[in-house]
């Protein structure tokens, strides 16, 4: 996977990135937008921009940290841009869509997975968008404060309240069960 | 953008260090601890907690079966690689052949492809079908057709200037988007702010320039104002620079400010039908975008959450009395430690910057 990146990208390389990195870039994106569509949709936008861009952008270190990080941006801004016009619209189109394709919005129910699994994944998805951020930062990112902070535009301190809020939750829909 | 500064005022109380280690920090080191990533100094700060009582051990148990039963939130059925692939590549072709891919694409396209991949589901159901159908009639008057748009988007700390198809421009402030259409309609020029811009409008007495921004709609032929209106911000702002802005509530087109003109501000609280006129007396509001900063005898109350703001800092004054003292000062792209730097000196306090928080210490003032 080294590659010299001082060159520039050729499309053989682009192509192998593309196969190699897409289902963990998929589900990157997944964590954070729970849609596995939106998430399909945010991936091919991130290599379609590399490939357009290749040329002027520098890539600081591998590729495929490049790849993971303008998938996670692009996750977040999504999240935060679509937050008022589009949930509507979302909330609309899955209250039609799922007496049709089934449980499509319900991920768990095509793989095994525990009881005590499936009450956590609950209650992440139940955390306030800003406290599920950080966690999911957190968790799967393994992301330092300081950089969650970065990539969220506030301060260290914040992030930790809403860490310790969404560690409080999860710790009691454990006890709850 | 979001505010990371407390109001002006408002005395922050430093945390001591024992304080920093809070769950957070434990939940970090047990993270590390289980992916191997923990160092050996913070071993020994792990243990030593472990074994200070039983509630800590507790809370570690409850860490670890979070960790454990949380790595399936993520698990997808196994994605179709060449599927993508070979869409990815039909779109870039296609790109080339047009010579452009949009900069930026729209979210409502994303939900738009969405939709067409549904679309077969949905064709089953008639009554679907319809309420989507009515949804997208009842959308139509306001909102543009869906090819045409483009999207500006900033991250934090970031702003870029966007020139539009009649040659007006917008500087688009951080954590902004602002919508317009690739080339605008022959009766109006409407662009879809979230967040905070600076326009600059060029005349066209025929076209009027419209900017819709939360509930707020501004518009103007050809002049030059300022709008601030973020989705976790209470108010929308605007203040014009020059030329005269009419601003009004969408959906309560009667409630205008007609003939705003240069140095005054309309404010419109969300959630209250009313907007208000007042003369715009911060004249640092365009800092962000002209990069200088300017105090006239003001307090430290005052002016550090500005700086806080300009710097992305946040501000902890470890004694109130500091937020009394004043200061005059100019500055051109300064540095915060210039700014500072001279603020200290002139009030004879001292500040230090650590972890994103501006700490000011000293005697501070006692003057009214």
């Amino acid at each position: 996977v080294d590659i010299d990146h001082s060159q520039p990208l050729d499309e053989a390389y682009f192509e192998r990135l593309f196969r190699e990195q897409y289902h963990l870039l998929c589900r990157t994106a997944y964590r954070l937008l729970r849609d596995a569509d939106s998430s399909r949709d945010i991936v091919q936008d991130v290599f379609a921009r590399l490939w357009k861009n290749r040329h002027q952008i520098t890539v600081r270190g591998p590729y495929a940290a490049y790849l993971y990080r303008a998938t996670i941006h692009q996750s977040l801004n999504y999240l935060k841009s679509s937050a008022r016009t589009l949930n509507r619209e979302r909330r609309y189109a899955e209250s039609t869509e799922r007496p049709l394709s089934g449980s499509r919005n319900t991920p768990d129910a095509h793989l095994e997975v525990s009881e005590l699994e499936q009450t956590l994944h609950r209650a992440i998805d139940l955390l306030s968008p800003a406290c599920r951020e950080v966690f999911i930062l957190s968790r799967f990112e393994e992301m330092p404060y300081k950089e969650i902070a970065q990539t969220l535009g506030v301060s260290v301190n914040t992030v930790e309240k809403h860490m310790v809020k969404a560690l409080a939750s999860l710790r009691a829909a454990l006890k709850n069960r | 953008m979001p505010i990371t500064v407390k109001p002006a005022g408002v005395v922050m109380v430093l945390k001591s260090p024992d304080m920093e280690r809070n769950e957070a920090f434990y939940w970090d080191l047990v993270q590390k601890q289980q992916s191997g990533r923990l160092a050996a100094e913070e071993e020994t700060i792990l243990n030593a907690w472990l074994n200070e009582n039983s509630g800590h051990r507790e809370l570690y148990d409850q860490f670890l079966s979070i960790l454990r039963n949380t790595g399936s939130y993520d698990r997808l059925p196994e994605q179709d690689v060449e599927a993508a692939w070979a869409e990815l590549e039909d779109r870039l072709t296609a790109a080339e052949r047009r010579k452009e891919i949009p900069e930026y694409r729209l979210d409502r396209y994303l939900l738009y492809r969405r939709l067409l991949r549904y679309a077969a589901a949905i064709i089953l159901v008639p009554t679907t079908l319809y309420l989507i159908y009515l949804n997208r009639q009842s959308r139509l008057p306001t909102e543009p057709s869906l090819r045409e748009m483009q999207v500006a988007r900033t991250g934090p700390a970031e702003n870029n200037l966007v020139i539009l198809s009649d040659g007006s421009q917008a500087w688009v402030n951080q954590n902004s988007s602002l919508m317009y259409a690739a080339a605008f309609e022959d009766d109006n020029r409407t662009v879809y702010l979230s967040g905070e811009a600076f326009f600059e409008v060029r005349k066209d007495p025929g076209r009027p320039f419209i900017v819709l921004c939360g509930d707020t709609r501004t518009e103007v032929t050809g002049t030059s104002f300022h709008l601030r209106g973020y989705d976790s911000e209470e108010r929308v702002i605007l203040n014009v620079t020059s030329g005269s802005v009419s601003f009004s509530l969408i959906n309560q087109p009667d409630i205008r400010l007609n003939a705003l003109v240069a140095d005054e501000r309309g404010e419109y609280l969300k959630g209250d039908p009313r907007l208000t006129r007042q003369l715009n007396d911060d004249p640092n509001f365009l800092a962000w975008h002209t990069r200088t900063l300017r105090f006239d005898n003001q307090t430290l109350g005052h002016i550090l959450p500005r700086l806080g703001e300009y710097f992305h800092l946040e501000i902890a004054l470890k004694n109130p009395d500091i937020a009394r003292c004043r200061f005059t000062g100019r500055f051109a792209q300064p540095t915060v430690d210039e700014v500072m730097e001279l603020i200290a000196r002139t009030t004879g306090l001292e500040y230090e910057i650590s972890e994103d928080i501006l700490v000011v210490s000293g005697h501070g003032c006692n003057e009214p």
